[in-house]
């Protein structure tokens, strides 16, 4: 943490100031509770998000992790599954989707595209954002092309233990 | 190949170059190489003759023969009867749209603009369909984003 | 957003502008429809796409025939054997490849298994559309059958990379062919259970008799292809007007029905399901043994110098491919003649005067993906 100086605005205060009262067994309790109730929301972009499908249908069924619960509107969803190769045209959307998204939030990029452009990547091209971070952050990536549905679950796993480890992104 | 079609065709537009292909692995049966100006009397021909456009795109030819060429599909679907049109349009100029004739034309032509630039007098909605808004490159121009040789697979990428 | 687009009221009409998607459960990925409204009554409807566009045709260009391959089935990840199979099949016709018996059977069940996983994905989506959540884990839990089985061969679940110029990648076992058969014992025996679970369900019914006409003459003017055209009446399927690979050697119906209403392009492909079983069966009984890889594949692929064109029967319709060679390893150019690019067209005409509540049931039953439009 930066020492607050007279130089910053008052929203960079505010971050920096921190919660008044911090307590820790509520704030452990809390984030083990949010890491049993992920909401993903119900997004897909190409290939990937068949996959993501099938994790949630009958054979993988997310709602064993908690994760089951898709929700169509950004603003009831605390995971994006960025599902698929992000284009240059649906990159402004994914932010936009990300920015509506109520905090604490989380992301998981699935698959290949969202790494690093995945297939697509090639000298020159000229269509697609090359990776997920490129502009939302990231916290779970898990690579293949398309990752099985047992990637995912792991994943989703992965992110539960960081939720209940209490990181996240400031957003 | 005989076909009612090629009858119409070869009275009315005598500048027409047909070429057989049915025997070939070239996927029509005939091949025309048409004039700019008679498009739109030879799909009005295929129009009613009851053909459809199955699919249009266009070839950049600049570095060689310094035009474009749009390949137009007429297929027939019973029995099946494909006719391949090619059109030389030279750079710079525009093209005559026949999304009048046929509704598939509007989308393909617009996708032909979005990735070569080459446009259709009197679309209806001659606007980009699959880059981005206020993208200002036509990418399957061959000048656009050349490599040089193919890609390396695997790791040496 | 880079595009400022009008949304809301007309103060003066009374009327408003809805932007359905990019984001949207019931769009099927990507899909944008900017629709202009009174009520709940569509004035106007225009699809806007490319939010997939992937740059296929450009990066065709920029690499050889073989290194294209896995590019196939990511167009349409839901036919993805059907793309990679027909891609080897256009290639091979070019140079003149023979491929052997087997190899040639073995892509017939492949195909076929996959247009029936493609087919429940759909049927299962198409319901979740409408509301019914069960059917969607029941076709899911049919789909996982298939795609383990074809994860047995090609090693992949969803994007396949099976088909080789000259034949396939690996050959298949006793385990694949006993557990194809049963599977198609299965599904036959499940289609019932669909019929009174989905087909015969009142409301099923009411949600999609005579909604969504696309007509003969609309058919026609748009260049619709695949269950959407058979539905409309029309009987054309490539696989029995242009037969390409050994299609013509298997006794299939091409099921058509004659409304072209959401009702008929259902029953389309439910009956596409059981056809493509019984195309399955008799592959297997007539599956040949022997080698499958044609003995002499050329290392260095470069067609001559011409334009070709092949067209396969996708799980969406007629997927058309037009390779131009100019004598080198490098493709000059090719361009992909996709299905659900022209059937996704006849949207501006067909959801004009539905309802807002309709329209997923429209967009559902035409079965697009995305990719596959924007290539």
């Amino acid at each position: 943490m930066k020492k607050p100086t007279d130089q910053m605005t008052t929203e960079e205060l505010l971050v920096e100031a921190g919660p008044l009262v911090h307590i820790d067994a509520l704030e452990n309790l809390l984030n083990h509770a949010r890491s049993k109730s992920l909401w993903p929301l119900t997004f897909g972009l190409a290939c990937c998000a068949i996959e993501l499908m099938a994790a949630g249908a009958s054979r993988f069924d997310l709602d064993r992790f908690g994760a089951g619960v898709f929700r169509p509107s950004a603003r009831q969803a605390d995971v994006m599954i960025v599902a698929g190769t992000i284009s240059k045209k649906m990159g402004p959307v994914i932010q936009a989707l990300w920015d509506q998204m109520p905090s604490p939030k989380w992301s998981i990029a699935l698959g290949g595209c969202t790494i690093d452009g995945g297939p697509f990547k090639y000298p020159n091209q000229y269509a697609i954002i090359e990776g997920a971070d490129k502009i939302i952050p990231v916290d779970i990536y898990i690579p293949g092309c398309p990752p099985r549905p047992e990637a995912l679950i792991s994943g989703l796993l992965l992110l539960e233990e960081k939720i209940k480890a209490g990181k996240r992104f400031k957003a | 190949m005989s076909s009612p079609v090629l009858d119409i065709l070869w009275s009315q537009f005598p500048h027409l170059e047909s070429t057989d292909c049915a025997d070939t692995a070239a996927g029509c049966h005939v091949s025309h190489a048409c004039r700019r100006e008679d498009l739109v009397g030879i799909s009005t021909v295929f129009r009613e003759s009851g053909y459809r456009l199955e699919m249009l795109t266009c070839l950049d030819e600049r570095a060689g023969r310094k035009m474009f060429r749009l390949v137009y599909h007429f297929t027939q679907i019973d029995p099946v009867e494909r006719h391949r049109v090619l059109v030389d349009v030279p750079v710079g100029e525009q093209a005559p749209t026949i999304s009048h004739l046929f509704e598939s034309a509007n989308w393909y032509e617009r996708e032909v603009y979005d990735m070569f630039g080459v446009s259709f007098s009197d679309h209806p909605d001659m606007t980009r369909i699959l880059t981005e808004e206020g993208a200002d490159y036509h990418p399957l121009l061959k000048d656009f984003g050349t490599i040089d040789g193919p890609v390396k697979g695997g790791d040496d990428a | 957003m880079p595009e400022l687009i009008r949304v809301g009221r007309d103060e003066d009409r009374d009327t408003y502008h809805l932007n359905m998607g990019p984001q949207h459960p019931s769009t099927h990925g990507v899909l944008r429809l900017r629709l202009h409204l009174k009520g709940e009554v569509i004035l106007s409807a225009d699809p806007i796409v490319g939010y997939s566009h992937r740059a296929h045709e450009k990066m065709a260009e920029n690499r050889n025939y073989i290194q294209f391959l896995p590019n196939t089935s990511r167009m349409d990840y839901l036919s993805g054997m059907i793309y990679n199979v027909g891609y080897c099949q256009a290639i091979e016709k070019i140079i003149g490849l023979e491929v052997p018996e087997r190899a040639e059977y073995i892509r017939v069940i492949c195909c076929e298994l996959n247009r029936i996983s493609s087919h429940l994905l759909w049927y299962g989506t198409l319901l979740m559309d409408l509301g019914g959540f069960t059917p969607f884990l029941y076709c899911f839990e049919d789909r996982e059958r298939i795609l383990d089985i074809l994860d047995l061969v090609s090693g992949s679940r969803l994007t396949y990379c099976y088909g080789r110029f000259g034949g396939v990648t690996e050959d298949v076992d006793d385990k694949f062919l006993s557990e194809t058969l049963a599977f198609c014992k299965h599904l036959r025996n499940r289609l019932p259970e669909y019929d009174d679970l989905v087909t015969n369900n009142v409301i099923f019914q009411n949600r999609c008799k005579g909604i969504g006409h696309i007509d003969k003459k609309t058919c026609h003017e748009f260049a619709v292809t695949g269950p959407c055209q058979r539905a409309a009446g029309e009987k054309r399927d490539v696989r029995r007007d242009e037969p390409y690979g050994i299609y013509d050697r298997f006794d299939f119906k091409v099921p058509t029905r004659t409304g072209g209403d959401c009702f008929d392009r259902f029953m389309v492909r439910v009956e596409e399901i059981s056809e493509s079983l019984s195309i399955v069966e008799q592959a297997i009984s007539k599956l040949p043994v022997g080698p499958v890889m044609a003995p002499k594949v050329p290392r260095k692929i470069a067609p001559a110098k011409g334009e070709y064109y092949f067209a396969v029967e996708s799980a969406r319709g007629h997927f058309g491919m037009y390779i131009v060679s100019n004598g080198t390893e490098i493709p000059e150019r090719m361009h992909f003649r996709t299905p659900s690019f022209s059937n996704l067209a006849t949207m501006r005409r067909v959801l004009k005067g539905s309802t807002i509540s309709d329209t997923v049931a429209i967009l559902g039953s035409i079965d697009i993906v995305l990719p596959e439009i924007d290539r």
